[in-house]
């Protein structure tokens, strides 16, 4: 097996830590369940997180990276953080409207406009 | 037009694979080349990966649940008109419309279950077949479908018509079946006793159409009657077949 390379570039910003996504799909279980770990761990360090996901490069995403946010954003709450999503491409919002996501996130049009929103 | 002869001519491709998720690259990979070969734009190609995708997980992990001895059966039919794909599991199936509404308050925290809604949304037409084992797709090329805003794909209901009139030895069943072979409709055809013919599909509307119109222009001169009757979908059929 390869070397297992992080889904993930995270930067601290002003006392945000922005979560930038290095695969443009996520699909398939296999990197989600990663990509979940990986943000799990990020949430579990501090307390009163503000974690903002920002979704510049991705171009793809399923069902089951919807699962993994729903229990992101569980996992921020319980620690009295907050969490923003940005940069959602077009086709990508659609799937959060479709299935009225868009009303359980705090979306942002773009990372700036997310980041003074905390 | 000639979209029967296209219909008829249609060519279902076969890719079988055992029940692990990386498996399912194989299909995926096929079916979107054949989408671009065929130059459907990058709207229907995210559409198909997107049901693709949610279908291919739910029949490695639900349907089959991920058992080593079990396969996941993909057949696919793209041309220049229209993309279909039928995905069969070997599972112990389930019925399509007793899932939950994923978009309801008390579901919407709920971290899975959008699959089945995603395929609905971004498909022209979906129905499943035996019992849920299987689900059959279509997206056409010209779909000007905008999921967000027109919501769900047309759910399958059940057809039952019965012919009567010299409709019996006149080849009638084999013709329904044939027409029926072209369309993404499931169910049966049979003679009753009292001299009439029974046929039984369930599809989308659109498609129960065409059947019923195909099969009344074969044999106008045959049909005296004809009595249709709407239900609820059941899932129940694998195919179309003749009943004896």
């Amino acid at each position: 097996m390869a070397e297992q390379q992080s889904h993930l570039t995270v930067t601290e910003s002003g006392g945000v830590t922005v979560v930038e996504f290095a695969d443009r799909k996520i699909l398939d279980e296999l990197s989600i369940s990663e990509i979940q770990d990986e943000l799990s761990r990020l949430v579990a360090e501090k307390s009163d997180v503000k974690l903002l996901l920002c979704f510049k490069n991705v171009e793809h995403l399923s069902s089951a990276a919807l699962g993994t946010l729903i229990n992101l954003n569980k996992q921020v709450q319980d620690k009295r953080g907050q969490l923003r999503l940005s940069d959602i491409a077009p086709p990508i919002y659609e799937v959060f409207k479709i299935t009225r996501l868009n009303k359980l996130f705090n979306i942002h049009a773009t990372r700036q406009e997310a980041q003074e929103s905390f | 037009m000639n979209t029967s002869r296209s219909n008829e001519e249609k060519a279902f491709q076969t890719c079988v694979i055992r029940s692990e998720l990386r498996e399912t690259q194989v299909p995926k990979d096929r079916i979107l080349d054949a989408l671009r070969r065929n130059n459907f734009d990058e709207e229907a190609v995210f559409a198909v990966k997107l049901a693709l995708e949610e279908a291919l997980t739910n029949a490695v992990k639900h349907g089959n649940q991920c058992d080593p001895c079990k396969c996941v059966t993909v057949r696919y039919a793209v041309d220049d008109e229209k993309a279909v794909i039928a995905i069969r599991d070997q599972g112990a199936g389930f019925a399509p419309d007793t899932v939950p509404d994923c978009t309801s308050p008390e579901r919407l925290p709920v971290p899975n279950g959008r699959g089945i809604m995603l395929i609905r949304a971004y498909m022209d037409e979906v129905c499943y077949a035996d019992d849920g084992r299987e689900v059959i797709f279509t997206r056409r090329k010209d779909s000007t479908r905008s999921p967000a805003e027109e919501g769900m794909a047309p759910s399958p209901v059940r057809r039952t018509i019965f012919y009567s009139g010299g409709v019996q030895g006149v080849g009638f069943r084999f013709k329904a079946e044939q027409i029926a072979g072209t369309l993404p409709v499931t169910g049966f055809v049979r003679n009753l006793v009292d001299g009439r013919v029974e046929l039984v599909a369930e599809g989308i509307e659109s498609d129960l159409d065409r059947l019923q119109q195909s099969v009344q222009e074969a044999f106008a001169g045959n049909i005296r009657c004809v009595e249709a009757s709407a239900s609820p979908a059941t899932g129940e059929f694998a195919g179309f077949s003749i009943r004896h």
